[in-house]
């Protein structure tokens, strides 16, 4: 039995339902089968149907696949799960705090974070010098040569 | 004839020349590292190629896919690690010629066979392709579903290990790609009142976010790892002998490859075994393969780099990529005001020819380049990660911004980029989401077209001789791709 495919194909059953019910609001259209609702409703019920396949062959195991997930590999493999949780957070916050923060400070704190997340033995100097060069080479690369409007933080206005 | 004529005077222009180098570059570097790939190289590099006309960006995107296969074979001779699922059978033989001091000798023949099965692919392409077009301007929405039927059947190929999750994949895929306004009716379809999501999920971002971010938040979790070169690169050059001994299987391995490109989602992996297993069936001495044959490196490298040229094809000519390359290819030229398919064909012939010639000097110039870089590719696998993957996060995520000026498609492709890693760590693979979120738009506007113009008589598809043998051919591949899973002989693209 595995645990994570029990939870994906519940976490599956859910967004069909999610699907189907969305679907019921929409508008009725004179020929049913080229309505706005009839492709995701297919897919809803296509994604169900999966989705309790896969938790039905999930219940029938008594025992892990030999060709196993990350998750069993774990025993394996020595992996670093929380570094990439406090990754997708600094993205996410890298995101939102572009507008408030700016380019620049977002990117060279984005860049230092990551590059010290990867590193087993921090090199300070290092991570700093690669930081303000990408962060140098990104704004010359993307607001002066493409052009693109870099956001300049709303603290700096 | 004339057009293709004025095409070599586009394409020799000196910044198309630069841009053609530039690209092969990075595809080869992309190529040759571990776990990265063609695909994720040109998803980062397509917002640069706003600025650019049609054909130089073409030129750019078209010599990463070629010097990424390429690229993949490097790393698969030195440290036994392919840099593509394509390269992985190149290991067998390759690892093992360099054991025996061979490695530059393998890399060598790699890259010539390389080149012979790209030109040959490009070739095909070219004679093929607009007598296609002709056939494809006839098609109606009913034929135009069942094609996308066809290639939507591709995500069956690239499921990785398991048919059931890749399908769950692809679904989910479809689901996303009816975010946004509904193209026939007025109304916006499951956007949460968010207006950004009225005109849908936008591709890029969301394929920047699934290969990008997601990997770079992959290698993130293993941590810093460094793999030492134990091989001895040797000799470079192969003798006239050792050249001449490999043109036969690396002409089979061109065939096989054109032809796999050519059906959707087949892609370089399966073709590069399946000629492998060809070439080994006809040797005469099968017993050396696996133990140092070239031939063994030969095949299967012509046949990868072949696939280029056919999987370009349908893409091109009937606007239905078959894979997730040609999907981001494909993307990128819609991008630039061009929509793959017969119209383009009809109409923009001055970008067509270009395109094709672009990828004849793109293969030549990845013999001159692969053979000057030879010493120093053989040595990626140093590249540190601690510095690479916190640059592929920064590209990825103002690649994504620089699209549209929009914080949005920043969102949208740090989302997928979380959502591709958390599906790759269950074993749900991810080019399923993004070969289903460029099609299933294409297929659900097609099929509800066709209910409209047959009243919902849905017989309209078994009525249409293309449209019928469509179908047929779709429920074949997926009915032999299902078989082969089950007999335990299904190779993945995934």
């Amino acid at each position: 039995m595995k645990v994570s495919e029990i939870l994906a194909s519940i976490l599956g059953l859910l967004l069909s339902i999610a699907t189907y019910w969305g679907t019921l609001y929409f508008p009725k259209f004179p020929t049913p089968l080229a309505g706005p609702d009839f492709f995701p409703r297919l897919l809803a019920i296509l994604l169900a149907i999966l989705c309790l396949v896969l938790l039905f062959e999930a219940l029938r195991k008594r025992k892990p696949s030999p060709v196993g997930s990350a998750e069993e590999a774990k025993g394996s493999k020595q992996t670093f799960f929380w570094r990439v949780i406090l990754a997708m957070g600094v993205s996410i916050l890298y995101f939102l705090g572009m507008r408030v923060f700016g380019f620049l400070i977002c990117t060279f704190s984005y860049f230092a974070f990551l590059m010290l997340l990867m590193q087993s033995k921090k090199k300070i100097l290092k991570t700093i010098i690669w930081s303000a060069a990408t962060t140098a080479v990104t704004y010359v690369t993307f607001g002066m040569v493409l052009r693109a409007t870099l956001p300049m933080g709303s603290i700096f206005r | 004839m004339e057009g293709f004529i004025h095409s070599l005077s586009v394409i020799f222009q000196p910044v198309n020349i630069l841009l053609n180098i530039a690209g092969m570059f990075i595809g080869i570097l992309f190529g040759a590292l571990p776990g990265l790939t063609a695909t994720l190289a040109i998803a980062l590099l397509v917002p640069f190629t706003f600025g650019l006309p049609p054909v130089p960006s073409m030129i750019l995107l078209l010599s990463i896919y070629n010097g990424g296969m390429y690229g993949g074979s490097i790393t698969a001779v030195t440290i036994r690690t392919p840099g593509a699922p394509a390269n992985a059978v190149t290991v067998l033989d390759g690892y093992q010629l360099a054991l025996q001091g061979k490695a530059g000798i393998a890399i060598s023949i790699s890259l010539i066979a390389g080149t012979i099965g790209g030109l040959f692919s490009c070739l095909v392409m070219i004679f093929l392709s607009p007598p296609l077009s002709r056939i494809a301007l006839k098609f109606s929405p009913v034929e135009y579903f069942t094609v996308a039927l066809f290639g939507l059947s591709a995500i069956f190929a690239i499921s990785g290990r398991s048919l059931l999750k890749g399908t769950i994949s692809g679904i989910l895929g479809l689901i996303i790609s009816t975010v946004g306004m509904d193209e026939i009716l007025p109304i916006p379809r499951f956007t949460m009142g968010i207006r950004d999501l009225q005109t849908g999920i936008p591709f890029l971002p969301a394929v920047i976010g699934l290969f990008a971010l997601s990997e770079a938040f992959r290698v993130i979790e293993k941590g810093e790892v460094l793999t030492e070169i134990t091989a001895k690169i040797g000799r470079i050059l192969p003798t006239w002998k050792e050249f001449t001994g490999t043109v036969k299987e690396t002409i089979r391995g061109s065939i096989i490859g054109t032809w796999i490109g050519m059906l959707p989602g087949a892609g370089g992996a399966i073709a590069a075994f399946m000629a492998y297993g060809e070439s080994r069936r006809a040797s005469r001495h099968p017993e050396r393969f696996g133990k140092g044959e070239l031939n063994g490196v030969a095949s299967p490298e012509a046949a990868n780099n072949a696939v280029t040229g056919g999987a370009m094809i349908p893409m091109m000519t009937l606007g239905i990529p078959g894979d997730t390359v040609t999907a981001v290819l494909m993307s990128a030229l819609i991008i630039q005001g061009l929509q793959p398919g017969p119209f383009l064909f009809r109409d923009h012939m001055n970008v067509v020819y270009p395109i094709f010639s672009a990828m004849i000097l793109s293969n030549l110039i990845m013999l001159l380049m692969g053979f000057a870089l030879l010493p120093l590719t053989s040595h990626l696998a140093y590249v540190k990660k601690d510095v690479l993957v916190p640059i592929i996060a920064i590209l990825g995520i103002l690649g994504s911004f620089t699209i549209s000026g929009s914080l949005f498609y920043v969102g949208i492709a740090v989302f997928f980029g979380i959502l591709g890693y958390i599906l790759e760590r269950y074993d749900f693979p991810v080019a399923p989401v993004c070969l289903a979120l460029i099609l299933g738009p294409i297929a659900e506007n097609s099929l509800r077209q066709s209910m409209i113009m047959s009243r919902g008589d849905v017989t309209i598809f078994f009525t249409r001789p293309i449209s019928l043998i469509l179908i047929i051919l779709t429920i074949l591949s997926v009915g032999i791709l299902i078989y082969r899973q089950k007999k335990g002989t299904f190779i993945s693209e995934g």
